[in-house]
């Protein structure tokens, strides 16, 4: 029995230290006075505009999200938090099990928009924002498809879906 | 006697009731006993001597421990079941946390049109960032939209040539 009851406690850690891995970074900073934290639940999505596109594709992706969680950071890129924070969440993202959608970048900005799946149609969507001083990361769940998702952000969402993977030239030099 | 032997032979054949029984004792311990039943008087001297006898050592550990295995199940079931009724009445009382909020410097901020406003600031901002990156995807469409009428003059150039050669060759 005493085995048992071991070898149960010893499988619910292995697992718990490996799920959730972006819930736990969520956790771990959601609560630091040098974060912003921002959560929005379902009741409140009704901020489809702010994605672009019209009213009747923005109302039918936001029926399809179940919540957005963003976590800010305004701090130097060159400070320790920042480059630990940012090391972290390459972790986190490797195991994860993301997938890239897209990387953009326009005058020292960059956009990064990975993507899983955690079920039947039940996908993560997470964008992470780097600037000079700011570093955001918003977390998109909900029930979308691939293409659904890529189409989140509309137009720019079509065009990334037959791009993949976007750079502006004039500011890879920088 | 003959009712002794009556519920003797019951009781050898095991259908003698607990009041029978207890006859029968009183029978032979009061020590009037009939000479013919006097070779069952030991039996039921031995039922006597049972009665005064105390546990004996072994027995005394065995029992206290079983019901010490007991015990400690009951009490494990008994303060599952408690806690689970207090985890159970503090989720109902409580009523669940909004999941609408927003933590500023440390403090949390529950008003629904500020953390509105921030989603909205910061998904437009990546909206912007990825129209702009786009920009030069634009272009390049337009740019190939352009070049179309080209193409065509390249065409009718190819089939003159065509022509050219056809009359060249009669």
């Amino acid at each position: 029995m005493k085995k048992m009851i071991t070898l149960f406690a010893l499988l619910l850690i292995v697992a718990a230290s490996q799920a959730q891995t972006l819930q736990s970074f969520f956790d771990k900073y959601n609560n630091d006075e040098r974060f912003e934290y921002v959560s929005v639940g379902k009741g409140m999505m009704n901020i489809g505009h702010a994605f672009g596109g019209n009213k009747k594709d923005n109302s039918e992706m936001m029926s399809k999200m179940k919540s957005i969680k963003i976590l800010t950071l305004n701090a130097e890129a060159s400070s320790a938090l920042m480059k630990s924070v940012v090391s972290e969440l390459d972790q986190v993202v490797e195991k994860g099990n993301f997938e890239t959608a897209v990387e953009a970048r326009d005058k020292g900005e960059r956009v990064h928009i990975y993507y899983r799946f955690t079920g039947k149609d039940n996908a993560d969507m997470l964008i992470v924002t780097k600037e000079k001083g700011e570093f955001s990361l918003i977390w998109i769940t909900g029930k979308m498809t691939k293409d659904e998702m890529m189409h989140t952000f509309s137009k720019n969402g079509k065009e990334m879906n037959q791009m993949g993977r976007v750079e502006k030239l004039e500011d890879t030099v920088s | 006697m003959e009712l002794m032997n009556e519920l003797l032979e019951k009781y050898f054949r095991g259908e003698t009731t607990l009041t029978e029984e207890r006859e029968l004792k009183r029978y032979f311990i009061t020590g009037n006993v009939a000479p013919e039943h006097e070779i069952y008087r030991a039996l039921f001297e031995e039922f006597k001597q049972e009665k005064t006898e105390t546990a004996n050592a072994p027995l005394k550990k065995v029992i206290p421990e079983q019901r010490k295995i007991k015990r400690i199940w009951f009490q494990t079931f008994a303060y599952t079941a408690v806690a689970a009724s207090l985890f159970l009445l503090v989720w109902i009382q409580f009523p669940q946390a909004t999941e609408d909020f927003a933590v500023i410097d440390g403090k949390r901020i529950e008003n629904q049109e500020y953390v509105q406003r921030y989603t909205e600031k910061k998904l437009n901002k990546v909206s912007n960032i990825l129209a702009r990156s786009m920009e030069p995807m634009r272009s390049f469409k337009k740019v190939r939209q352009d070049m179309e009428p080209l193409q065509n003059v390249r065409d009718i150039k190819a089939k003159m040539n065509a022509i050219q050669s056809k009359l060249n060759n009669k």
